[in-house]
């Protein structure tokens, strides 16, 4: 490449670092002569050298960086110190660049906000399902359970039983206000009673008569009333074959005083010592009671009944069915819980 | 183990072992199944488990049993769950519990459960690991993994509320 004055500086540069090629140092020195006013600048610029100055950047700590300021480090380092895996000096550091570093403050507080708590609230309802017990007592359980649930019949039949008698009576009070202006002694019907009857109780029967005897001209008799009268005839039959009885005067009332003369012989002492130890004492006590103490049936009741047979239901049908109890034990709500069918039915109203 | 050992189990274990499940896997039903048939298991084995180490039978078990669960139900369930849509984020957050809850929901299924033995039953790496049949150090990036995302989450959300 041939020098001209367009292309010269960089030659030039190249000269002054010693780096123009061999081939062109002819050219150059031609160049020189021919332009002795370049060579004049040449010279110049030979003798210009750029002094080093002692300038420092006064922010560099600013610019340094710490090995918590990698976002991974810091969170290895956050979670570690969360889970307690931290050494005493590697706390100490991070807790030192913490404080430092307030603006990361607000990262280390979430990450404590990320440690979960157990809802002590959720419980597990099957627990009864888990337990399991011996075999002898499986066997009283169960037994326990089928009594309860055949006591549990019997005071349902009874209580049926009971509430069904009842309903008979209002029908019969009902003739007894039609009847009631007549003002007649009652007459026995002559519907005899039935015999499986016999052998109600005098006083359920006596309810049921009273009103019979006002009712007497009604044609068609309720069944009871028919089964009854037989009853009221006997009785009355009773009363005819009675004695009468003289009622004595009235005896008119009579004071009395009893004077007890005081002994005015002195009481005699008696010393009685007793032992430092207690004497045993030997209760007598009936079979029947040890029984009932031992076997705790002197505190069934029908609420204890009631939930043993409930129990049974509950188990029996998987624990979808259950109940719940007041604090006095009473049963007031019963559930019914399946996959596809929940209900609850109150037994006591507030 | 004993039958009254077993009972104690029972009373001691079972309320823990319902919620380590429930919050894991989020069916109700489900988490009753797996914590009776956690016990069966128990109480099948109960002459050859040690009375010092009911509570981690039971938890190994209820575990492994859950990760069957997601793994029979991920096979049955994958090409559906491919269609869902991704759950709203415009969920009304009254607290930092809730925010929590629903990150915690979000977390991957390991990730949940080995994150949960920590914090609710506070098992070791070591004892989580055994449980899970990991190693100490997965364990360790489980639940990093998992704190971070829930740290993430949760300032994401205070930022938006």
């Amino acid at each position: 490449m041939k020098i001209t004055r367009d292309n010269y500086e960089e030659h030039f540069l190249d000269y002054l670092e010693g780096n123009l090629d061999e081939k062109l140092v002819d050219d150059f020195i031609d160049f020189l002569r021919q332009n002795p006013d370049l060579k004049t600048e040449l010279e110049m610029a030979g003798t210009v050298k750029v002094e080093l100055e002692n300038v420092s950047f006064a922010n560099k700590e600013k610019l340094y960086k710490d090995k918590f300021d990698q976002e991974t480090e810091f969170n290895h380092t956050a979670v570690a110190l969360l889970e307690g895996d931290l050494k005493e000096n590697e706390k100490a550091e991070f807790e030192n660049y913490l404080s430092t570093h307030p603006e990361k403050q607000k990262e280390t507080t979430l990450f404590e906000k990320t440690r979960l708590k157990a809802d002590k609230t959720i419980v597990f309802r099957k627990k009864k399902k888990l337990y399991r017990y011996s075999a002898g007592r499986t066997i009283l359980l169960w037994s326990t359970r089928i009594a309860a649930v055949l006591v549990l019949g019997l005071l349902i039949y009874r209580v049926t039983d009971n509430f069904l008698n009842q309903n008979f009576l209002p029908e019969n009070q009902v003739a007894v206000s039609e009847m009631e202006p007549k003002d007649e002694p009652a007459e026995p019907t002559a519907e005899p009673a039935k015999p499986e009857k016999k052998d109600e109780p005098a006083q359920v029967e006596k309810k049921v008569t009273e009103p019979v005897r006002k009712t007497e001209p009604k044609k068609e008799p309720a069944k009871s009333l028919r089964e009854t009268t037989k009853g009221r005839m006997d009785h009355e039959r009773i009363a005819e074959a009675k004695i009468p009885v003289e009622i004595p005067e009235k005896l008119s009332p009579r004071d009395a005083s009893f004077s007890i003369p005081q002994p005015e012989i002195a009481l005699a002492h008696v010393k009685i010592s007793l032992s430092d130890t207690p004497a045993e004492f030997y209760e007598e006590r009936l079979l029947g009671d040890v029984v009932r103490e031992k076997t705790g049936i002197g505190n069934l009741s029908l609420n204890k009944v009631a939930k043993a047979g409930l129990n049974l239901v509950s188990a029996v049908s998987g624990e979808k069915f259950s109940f719940e109890t007041n604090d006095n034990g009473e049963i007031t709500e019963l559930n019914y819980d399946s996959r596809l069918l929940a209900f609850t039915v109150p037994t006591k109203k507030d | 183990m004993t039958v009254n050992e077993y009972n104690e189990a029972v009373d001691l274990y079972s309320d823990r072992l319902f919620r380590f499940v429930l919050k894991s896997i989020r069916d109700t039903y489900a988490a009753e199944d797996i914590v009776q048939d956690s016990y069966e298991k128990l109480w099948k084995n109960v002459e050859n488990v040690d009375g010092t180490k009911v509570k981690s039978y039971l938890f190994t078990t209820a575990y492994h049993t859950m990760i069957d669960r997601i793994r029979k139900e991920k096979r049955s369930a994958y090409s559906e769950e491919l269609n869902l849509p991704e759950e709203s984020h415009e969920n009304n957050y009254s607290d930092l519990g809730e925010i929590l809850k629903e990150a915690v929901n979000r977390l991957p299924e390991i990730q949940r459960m080995v994150l949960l033995l920590r914090d609710y039953e506070g098992y070791s790496y070591q004892e989580i690991g055994e449980m899970a049949n990991l190693n100490e150090s997965q364990v360790k990036v489980y639940i990093y993994r998992a704190r971070v995302f829930l740290k993430n989450y949760i300032g994401k959300m205070e930022t938006v509320v």
